[in-house]
């Protein structure tokens, strides 16, 4: 077995197999946002001042109870989850930018979360992290026409909290990084 | 030859990319408020008000850790010396300046990870920007004490926060 591995025709046969199983696995990784109606390609064609709302009203905690039990800071929630989407979307959609005021913005994001999930995760090295997933629908409305040009639903985004750090703010945080990444 | 070393590093790189896919991520965030290049100093306050340490307040830790007050006052320099030594280059720390930077510390968990917000007010009561949620790796050595552990983790902090205030002063 281990002259096996160690002859090199056979190791360039091993690399190249787990370097294409590892890619299709990233790969195949599905889209946890599903598009509802509107323009598809929304986020990579509009550009221009965009103001964001994040809304965890009537969300529920693993579908069993209101989140608002769980979390009692949800304001604080809300404004890591804002803060989020805000810094990734500054990173990955270059031509979006966020403003702190409705007046000066084209589109109007609102991300009304339905759901949350927290749970530990060991990770493998054996250090205890934290997972957030969240679910919920995205709708993009145009201000000065009073139109959706967006709508889609997104579930199980999820975020870590980086090793060593089971912070749940962090996992909030990187959670709805991630969704601005399932947009792009 | 190269070419199984450049394949394996290139299958190395997707594993690693799997294993951590939000390594990026992890060091958090800014956002908020106009440009931060005009300010040269800062002078720094570290509250405990709202701290959770070990999901105890701050007056029921004390009591916990006797000596909690008398290392409080080497735990918030650690603190101030690595925000300075990781952010000196670009803004430099000055006690008497009028902008202010506030470390509102959230969270500190028995493994000194620290859940800190961070606050820039300038000379004119200006919030010049605000990061929530930074947070650091924490001391894991076991064989440590806590208050030992803090310490460490202060520092840790630190360093994270110096590194959010470089991202707005570069």
């Amino acid at each position: 077995m281990v002259f096996y591995i160690c002859n090199i025709s056979n190791m360039k046969r091993i690399f190249l197999t787990l370097f294409i199983f590892l890619s299709a696995i990233t790969l195949y990784a599905g889209n946890d946002v599903e598009f509802i109606k509107g323009n598809e390609s929304f986020f990579k064609d509009a550009a221009g001042e965009v103001f964001l709302n994040v809304s965890f009203e009537n969300a529920t905690f693993d579908n069993q109870m209101p989140l608002t039990d769980k979390f009692q800071d949800i304001e604080r929630k809300r404004r890591i989850a804002m803060q989020g989407f805000t810094t990734e979307s500054h990173e990955q959609l270059k031509k979006i930018r966020i403003v702190p005021s409705v007046t000066d913005a084209i589109y109007k994001i609102t991300i009304i979360v339905t759901n949350v999930d927290a749970q530990t995760s060991l990770k493998w090295s054996g250090v205890k992290g934290l997972w957030v997933k969240i679910w919920g629908k995205i709708v993009v409305t145009d201000i000065k026409e009073d139109k959706e040009v967006f709508v889609a639903e997104f579930e199980e985004v999820k975020g870590n909290s980086g090793a060593f750090s089971p912070i749940v703010d962090r996992a909030f945080n990187n959670a709805f990084c991630e969704l601005v990444k399932c947009l792009k | 030859m190269t070419n199984y070393l450049r394949v394996a590093m290139i299958a190395f790189a997707t594993f690693v990319s799997i294993i951590f896919p939000n390594a990026k991520a992890t060091n958090n965030q800014n956002n908020l408020i106009g440009s931060s290049q005009s300010y040269k100093d800062f002078n720094i306050v570290i509250d405990f008000s709202q701290a959770k340490i070990c999901d105890m307040s701050e007056e029921s830790f004390a009591e916990y850790e006797r000596d909690w007050n008398k290392d409080k006052p080497d735990i918030l320099s650690k603190m101030i010396e690595s925000v300075i030594l990781s952010s000196k280059k670009y803004i430099t720390y000055n006690k008497q300046s009028s902008n202010t930077l506030f470390i509102r510390v959230i969270e500190i968990d028995e493994w000194a990870i620290f859940n800190c917000d961070i606050e820039f007010i300038d000379s004119d009561n200006n919030k010049v920007f605000e990061v929530l949620a930074i947070g650091c790796s924490g001391d894991t050595f076991v064989a440590r004490s806590l208050l030992r552990r803090i310490k460490n983790g202060a520092f840790l902090e630190g360093l994270e926060i110096g590194k959010e205030l470089k991202k707005r002063f570069k």
